[in-house]
């Protein structure tokens, strides 16, 4: 059997890499002796958190330590990047793990059992989803934002709301249950009060249904569609690449995001970032991206 | 040393009945859980038979044989050319045709954007002279597919040409037939099994195309949303739960092993084997 001994070897190394490779993996999360968001002694570096903190931001006396998953609606992306960088700033100590994605599919993945310790929605209902799953309880509003069409800046075709309903118009909104997608579909059906038919007209130029608020925005800088719904916040990121034609406010009321702790047992870490978006200083940082306040 | 260790033997035995257990645990259980969550959930059933899947599921079979087929039209020459070229560089050519099998597909889907897109190198000249577009079409579905997919057959195709003797091919020359006829009664059915393996591998790899396919043609119901991408648009209704995820992709899942079966029965001559045989003799 002396020729098979080499294979055996081969198969055996891979594995001792692999499981190397894990092991390191694990490690990653630098410095905290405890991979476990669990809150750690107090006497040990609360000096140190004090003058971190020198905001007023930050609730708790104690040193926070830990990773938490932080699970946001993609209209979140930059604000809550700037967010999390601030908190981290403040509690040297933890870090945030970001996880960005449609409401929908987030809610869909915490029910389903993905880790995660906040949930920050872009509307109730996905939030709702979280909370009657038992999963979450008591969800605050932290921020406000508003709908707007999108389009490139290179094309005039949309001009106006109305617009969207012209045959010909390339349209592109998110899933129907993505948040985004699901105000822009009551905006079309409240239109249909004063302009009947509109919400099937609009509907009928629909190319595709993207996955979340973002890619419904790249369809559009891209300029491979004419016209999109997405956030005030995500075309002002665009810049220059994307006009704004604004949604009469009558038909599309403010779009509102709740942010929970999720799980029965929220770790010091969770409560406390998600204090953070609610307090001066995070609210500041939403505001600063375009969102309202509650 | 030289001798057979008994020992040696038994280790070995253990360590390849362990490893292999474990593989094949680990293969099986994602498809007891699919078949678990279908026995439970009565939804799952009903969603099977929703017009959405229905849609999802039309699409995806005419686009990927269509996909297929035009591989098939247009990969055969390439690679019988591949197989029997001498020309310089033919190493970088054959892996210019691989490099779709090792990129992820979301990179293809971007590269087509690029090429094909609104704003793309022949695309934005297309929109301006005939004022077709092909992004969020069915034809995009297509492209990405065929981009993605077409490369497994032209592979397997080439070392299964490359397998068949070349004498053989001189003979029916000297016998008065034409380079075309040769190929189509001598070179093709040598190395028939190959191009049917080719032809259900290219085949499994368009049915499943997401990722460039969800970049250049979007997902809309009845034109763009195959059953990929169905599966993830139904991953992302909270309000259907996993049914309908877990519904299309019981679906899938028959639809493929059915064709996989169907293949096995029509050519008796198992493909994998002549495939080895053919890369055999590549080498």
């Amino acid at each position: 059997m002396k020729r098979f001994r080499p294979l055996w070897l081969l198969v055996l190394a891979a594995f001792a890499l692999f499981a190397l490779v894990s092991c390191s993996g694990d490690e990653e999360p630098e410095s905290s002796p405890t991979p476990t968001p669990t809150p750690t002694a107090t006497t040990t570096a609360t000096a140190d958190a004090t003058t971190a903190a020198t905001t007023e931001a930050t609730v708790t006396e104690e040193a926070l330590s830990g990773t938490i998953v932080v699970s946001a609606a993609s209209s979140l992306t930059d604000a809550f990047t700037e967010i999390a960088a601030a908190f981290q700033d403040a509690n040297p100590d933890t870090q945030i793990d970001l996880n960005f994605g449609s409401s929908s599919e987030l809610a869909s993945q915490i029910v389903e059992g993905a880790p995660a310790e906040v949930f920050a929605s872009a509307n109730d209902a996905q939030m709702a989803v979280v909370v009657d799953a038992g999963l979450a309880s008591d969800p605050q509003t932290f921020a406000r934002n508003r709908i707007v069409v999108a389009a490139p800046a290179d094309n005039d075709l949309v001009q106006a709301f109305e617009d969207l309903a012209e045959p010909g118009v390339r349209l592109v909104l998110a899933g129907e249950e993505v948040p985004v997608g699901d105000y822009a579909r009551q905006a079309f059906a409240n239109a249909d009060a004063a302009t009947p038919g509109f919400s099937e007209a609009v509907l009928a130029n629909l190319v595709s249904e993207e996955a979340n608020v973002r890619a419904v925005l790249t369809k559009v800088e891209l300029g491979e569609a004419d016209a999109g719904v997405v956030y005030g916040t995500d075309a002002a990121i665009s810049g220059d690449a994307v006009r704004v034609v604004d949604i009469p406010e009558d038909l599309a009321p403010p779009a509102s995001y709740p942010i929970a702790v999720v799980g029965d047992e929220p770790s010091d870490v969770a409560q406390a970032f998600v204090a953070f978006v609610l307090s001066e200083d995070g609210q500041a940082i939403l505001a600063s991206f375009g969102f309202s306040a509650p | 040393m030289g001798l057979r260790s008994p020992r040696a033997d038994l280790v070995g035995l253990v360590l390849l009945a362990g490893l292999g257990g474990l593989f094949a645990i680990f293969f099986v259980l994602p498809f007891l859980g699919l078949g678990e969550r279908a026995a439970s959930d009565g939804r799952v059933w009903e969603l099977a038979t929703s017009e959405a899947v229905r849609r999802a599921l039309t699409l995806s079979l005419w686009t990927s044989l269509l996909s297929t087929l035009l591989a098939v039209i247009f990969g055969t020459p390439v690679a019988y050319w591949l197989s029997r070229t001498r020309v310089r560089g033919r190493a970088l050519l054959e892996a210019a045709v691989d490099l779709p099998i090792v990129l992820p597909p979301t990179v293809a889907g971007v590269a087509l954007l690029t090429a094909f897109g609104a704003r793309g190198l022949v695309g934005e000249p297309l929109a301006e002279m005939t004022g077709i577009r092909l992004t969020f079409t069915a034809t995009a579905v297509v492209m990405a597919q065929l981009l993605v997919a077409a490369p497994f057959y032209v592979r397997a195709a080439r070392s299964g040409f490359a397998a068949v003797d070349p004498q053989l091919e001189r003979v029916a020359y000297t016998l008065g037939a034409s380079r075309v006829e040769t190929f189509l009664r001598i070179t093709v059915p040598q190395a028939r099994g190959a191009l049917l393996a080719g032809i259900v591998l290219c085949w499994a790899r368009a049915l499943g195309e997401l990722g460039a396919t969800l970049i250049f043609a979007g997902s809309l119901e009845g034109r763009t949303r195959t059953m990929p991408l169905a599966i993830i648009d139904a991953f992302e209704r909270t309000s259907l739960g996993l049914s309908g995820a877990v519904s299309m992709s019981l679906i899938l899942l028959v639809v493929a092993f059915v064709v996989l079966v169907l293949f096995r029965l029509a050519t008796p001559d198992a493909p994998d084997a002549t495939a080895a045989r053919a890369t055999q003799a590549d080498r």
